[in-house]
């Protein structure tokens, strides 16, 4: 070929790609926009529902979990973590374990990501909900506070650098628990004095709640805990201002309480902001200091701002404008202060004028400590909070009580910064008139996720750090003149550090193991708080995936729940959103079409869940596949292309979500399908209740009672090779409840099997998953990761080595027994890759020497030689070696 | 151009050669000389080296040789891999008995017990290659190496020339578990003379 003709063809090829490019990924708001839910008539704006899943979440477990009961668990990930810690270190002066993730067996976990995003073309990458950021003075270290997945800690936070960012979690060995994560973090802050000092309050101030205090004095390798007797009923922070070396003030859900002895132990505040939620606490000078105090009935909260001239000591009511005058009646207040010494803002959640609370078009200005404020209403311009334009902007105003960031200037005390619920405005005259800086889309402003909450300056105050719903906004020219009006202009904000923070909250998790396309097992498809249901992808558009991927992009917007592959079809994925809002993809997750063809009560809110379920079928029929609805459960014979209602006879009413006369309705928590039988299904139910039918649905039949106090199921199997062996799991929030039960007989009778030895007895159960190779060997998900037994449940030992002491969700059990991968609540997916284990001696390749070292440990623990994590090394990893052999 | 001159010349010359091997195209009758074809596998064992693979007479027929891996007799072990190359042109990694399952490539020697099922016996043949492993479960009751440890079995492949067929063993990656339960690495294994005879 000639010269020319070569370049011609290159060119085209050119061309033809970044075309191609272009039209997959657009700008990051456009292509998001065009998700799926984004579209649907149901979306509430486009983003994600945060106060129906707060709702949800006290449904699913069953109610607030009580102080009590997070002291229990955070004394059993203690234990747990001692006896994984993977170096046994000592405990000296109470210190906890060095930042590690816990031992176990079966091999080590590797986390997939989410890493990163497609930026190729939009320099935008996401991560978990973040809830507090703290800078170095003088270092370019960044602190990350994840409601779900701990802190973070990257020193390389320049945010000039062309390199990226280097996240690394320093609480994976903490020993807080709740269902939100393995540590749901509220409150960060970092002592005045020692940058190494940082303190850390437990339980995310929306959704898991945590119990806990502790204190690093080297910058998170280790951390010390303050006593639960310190702790009062709090199991919410909401911010840590530290005053000096000894005194911190903490304020969480019970209060404000305060340190004397830096932060080793404390006890409530006196005054006004001794009860309700201390919601936002700031520093005007050394001893001068304001906070807003909710008291909260029922749904509703009415605010109030207390001030203090003596660090605390005692606080007085400021005098607010009264309701007439604002408008309203305040209930959730920010209050943020300058670096004046004098100036404080304050914005308000407007609990009047809206079905869905919003945040008040206006700020609360002082310029006395905070002892008076006035009412500064933005100008009111149609369409917007403050001045919002743009495209679908017109519902920016929900969710008053959840989008609050707010931060000053602490150079200029006129610069101020408010992240409503859509977008982030500014304002440069303390509060008399507003700029509109982000759009949720990027559609004429730049691209930044909506849902803004926690916020920090550089020491400099020339970077503004931004915690929103999609991670990290860093906006490095905050005060420019002239807004840009691109979708992103990185000199001005910059999206991108998000990558590497795999703080995700996960709900679901799909795979598969079908042999075409020939990269279908390194395919998995995530439904993610907030973050959309995701695929990963491959390095290049229209690739293939190796394996290796930590990309993933969104493919459904909103929050995703189940997902699923099909088992002998890469390419066909089904996604899902509130309300058994089923999403069907045949071209292996490129584009999804909503397929609910059937479902009588998709997306009605009273008789479909908000977090649906999905369920794989029998193993002879791979395109079957369940989901339910608060009462019947619908079968596809298409992979979801249609769905068939089953029978119902033997089954209670479904649950009417708007009746307020409910009883023994059923409220299907949870199903699953027999492997091995066509027509053998079970429901987890509400009211502790198990269904079992046997033929397909024509007829159920209420299981036995389950022993012990259980409640709140969360999931129901079948082991693969007997239709009579069922296990089922609970979430409910007591430690003396069971959380895992089996039956040997069809459901006749059962066994608690939580109380085997090695498992971490009263902790919830999200998920049980039988191994589909290997009898009698299960898994369970819990609050503190993966619990394998191999006896059917009568011992147990922690699963996979790396895992930090996690919520897991979901499990997906490879059914050739190559790979188990885990979704995780607050650090996104991981996964044990078995087949890559194999390699037991280590020299880097899997052949036949593998199996001579294999005998060499055989009878023995060898924990790389132990494939299937029962404690042994025996003739059940030799057949998983010889079958990968 | 160069290279299919290259080739034409060539046909052209086998052409002309085969021309006057058959005496010009004219005059004669006589048919070529018989090509002499091979009908057994001959094999000499080595006779020094402390890893020996040698004939199985016993086992073995014309076509089908059965090779032993034999450790030293002062040696104590539990196991041992080997990996082998031979050439596949003209002689093939088979069974050792026709009645293992298929792909097997591998028996238990006479050294070792293996206990009962799955055992830790494994081959794996890929072209020209073979890579072998048994072994007995754990370490704990090492035997004698001086005994065949694992037999492996190589076929004639049909229509072969006579003639000597490249044999040899991968030293780096032949292994003993010994007797203290250490893996050695690598051990030396000699292998004999294989010719198609």
């Amino acid at each position: 070929m000639n010269p020319r003709a070569t370049k011609c063809l290159s060119l085209l090829l050119l061309s033809a790609a970044l075309s191609g490019l272009a039209a997959q990924e657009g700008n990051p708001g456009e292509r998001r926009r065009e998700l799926p839910y984004r579209r649907s008539p149901h979306a509430l704006g486009g983003h994600d529902r945060a106060d129906l899943r707060r709702d949800w979440n006290l449904f699913w477990f069953g109610g607030k979990a009580s102080p009590a009961y997070l002291d229990f668990k955070n004394q059993a990930a203690m234990r747990e973590a001692r006896a994984w810690a993977p170096h046994r270190l000592p405990l000296a002066g109470g210190a906890l374990p060095a930042a590690t993730g816990p031992s176990g067996v079966g091999g080590t976990w590797t986390n997939l990501g989410p890493f990163s995003q497609l930026t190729s073309t939009t320099p935008d990458i996401d991560s978990g909900r973040p809830v507090a950021i703290v800078a170095h003075p003088t270092a370019p270290t960044l602190y990350l506070a994840t409601s779900g997945g701990g802190v973070f800690r990257c020193d390389n936070a320049d945010p000039a650098s062309s390199t990226d960012w280097t996240w690394y979690s320093v609480t994976d060995a903490l020993p807080t628990s709740s269902s939100g994560g393995n540590v749901s973090v509220g409150a960060l802050a970092m002592s005045p004095l020692d940058p190494k000092v940082l303190y850390l309050g437990a339980g995310d101030f929306f959704d898991a709640e945590g119990r806990g205090f502790f204190r690093t004095t080297d910058g998170g390798s280790t951390w010390t805990a303050a006593p639960a007797s310190s702790l009062g009923n709090a199991t919410r922070s909401y911010a840590i201002l530290p005053l000096d070396a000894s005194r911190i003030l903490w304020a969480t859900n019970d209060g404000l309480r305060i340190s004397t002895d830096g932060g080793a132990t404390f006890a409530g505040a006196t005054g006004g902001p001794a009860t309700g939620q201390v919601w936002s606490l700031q520093k005007v000078t050394a001893s001068d200091l304001v906070c807003s105090v909710e008291a909260t009935s029922g749904n509703t909260s009415v605010g109030s701002i207390y001030y203090s001239s003596n660090a605390g000591a005692a606080w007085t009511l400021a005098t607010l404008p009264s309701a007439a005058t604002l408008g309203f009646t305040p209930g959730r207040i920010t209050t943020r202060a300058a670096g004046d010494g004098a100036t404080v803002y304050a914005i308000l959640e407007d609990t009047t004028n809206a079905s869905s609370t919003k945040v008040a078009r206006g700020v609360l200005k002082s310029t006395d400590k905070g002892v008076t404020w006035v009412w500064q209403a933005a100008p009111t311009v149609s369409g917007g909070l403050f001045q919002g334009t743009g495209p679908t902007m017109s519902s920016d105003g929900g969710q008053g009580w959840y989008n609050h960031g707010l931060a000053v200037d602490p150079n200029n005390p006129s610069r101020l910064f408010v992240g409503a619920n859509l977008a982030l405005y500014r304002s440069m005259d303390g509060g008399l008139s507003w700029v509109q800086l982000t759009h949720w889309y990027g559609s004429g402003h730049v691209y930044a996720h909506a849902d803004f909450h926690g916020s920090a300056w550089s020491a400099s105050g020339a970077t503004l750090y931004f915690a929103n719903d999609g991670g990290l906004a860093v906006f490095r020219d905050p005060f420019r003149a002239t807004i840009p009006t691109a979708a992103y202009d990185l000199s001005f904000l910059d999206n991108r550090r998000n990558k590497g923070l795999a703080s995700h909250m996960a709900y679901n998790v799909g795979s598969t193991t079908a042999v075409s396309p020939s990269d279908s097992r390194w395919r998995v498809s995530l439904g993610l708080q907030d973050n959309g249901t995701r695929l990963r992808q491959p390095a290049s558009s229209g690739g293939a995936l190796t394996g290796t991927e930590g990309v993933f992009e969104d493919r459904i917007g909103g929050d995703g729940f189940a997902t699923l592959f099909h088992p002998a079809d890469g390419n066909q994925a089904l996604g899902s959103i509130y309300y058994t809002d089923i999403y069907r993809s045949t071209d292996g997750g490129g584009t999804f079409n909503e397929s609910i063809s059937g479902i009588a009560e998709a997306n009605n809110q009273n008789l479909a869940p908000f977090a649906p379920k999905l369920a794989p079928g029998d193993t002879a029929r791979p395109a079957v596949v369940y989901t339910s609805t608060n009462g019947k459960v619908y079968q596809s014979t298409t992979f979801g292309a249609s769905w068939t209602a089953l029978g119902t006879s033997g089954l209670p009413a479904p649950l009417d979500m708007s009746s307020t006369n409910t009883t023994t309705e059923l409220f299907i928590r949870n199903l699953a399908a027999a492997p091995g039988s066509q027509g053998t299904l079970g429901i987890a139910a509400n009211q502790s209740r198990v269904y079992l039918t046997a033929n397909g649905g024509s007829s159920w039949t209420k299981a036995g009672s389950l022993p012990g106090t259980g409640a709140s199921l969360s999931s129901i199997a079948f082991d693969p090779a007997s239709t009579s062996t069922v296990y089922v799991g609970s979430v409910a929030t007591s430690a003396t409840a069971n959380h895992l039960w089996k039956s040997t007989n069809g459901g006749a009778t059962w066994s608690a099997i939580d109380t085997g030895t090695g498992f971490p007895f009263g902790i919830p159960v999200h998920v049980v998953r039988p191994d589909p190779v290997t009898p009698q060997k299960v898994y369970a998900g819990t609050d503190f990761g993966v619990y394998v037994s191999s006896d059917g449940g009568t011992t147990w030992n922690r699963f996979g080595s790396n895992l930090p002491l996690v919520a897991v969700r979901d499990l997906y059990i490879a059914p050739d027994g190559t790979f188990v991968r885990a979704a995780t609540y607050g650090r996104g997916v991981w996964e044990i890759r078995t087949a890559l284990n194999l390699d037991l001696n280590g020299d880097g390749v899997v052949d036949l020497r593998d199996l001579l070292f294999f005998a060499k440990y055989y009878g023995t623990a060898n924990a790389t030689c132990d494939l299937d994590g029962n404690g042994v090394v025996d003739d059940q990893d030799l057949k998983l070696l010889l079958a990968g052999l | 151009m160069t290279h299919l001159k290259t080739l034409l010349t060539g046909s052209a010359a086998l052409g002309l050669a085969a021309m006057l091997a058959c005496g010009g195209g004219g005059g004669g009758s006589s048919a070529p000389p018989p090509v002499p074809t091979a009908t057994s596998l001959g094999y000499t064992d080595p006779t020094s080296g402390t890893y020996q693979l040698k004939k199985n007479a016993a086992l073995s027929t014309a076509t089908h040789l059965v090779l032993d891996l034999v450790g030293p007799a002062s040696g104590t072990g539990s196991g041992v891999t080997a990996t082998f190359s031979a050439d596949t042109a003209r002689v093939a990694w088979s069974n050792v008995a026709a009645s293992d399952p298929t792909g097997t490539f591998v028996q238990n020697g006479t050294a070792f017990s293996l206990g009962t099922d799955p055992l830790i016996l494994k081959g794996k043949a890929s072209g020209g290659t073979l890579q072998v492993t048994v072994a007995q479960k754990g370490t704990g009751s090492p035997v004698s190496l001086g005994a065949p440890l694992l037999r492996v079995a190589l076929d004639l492949r049909p229509s072969q020339l006579p003639g000597a067929v490249s044999l040899s063993a991968d030293a780096t990656r032949c292994q003993v578990l010994d007797g203290t339960g250490t893996i050695v690495s690598p051990i030396p294994v000699t292998v004999g003379t294989l010719a198609a005879q």
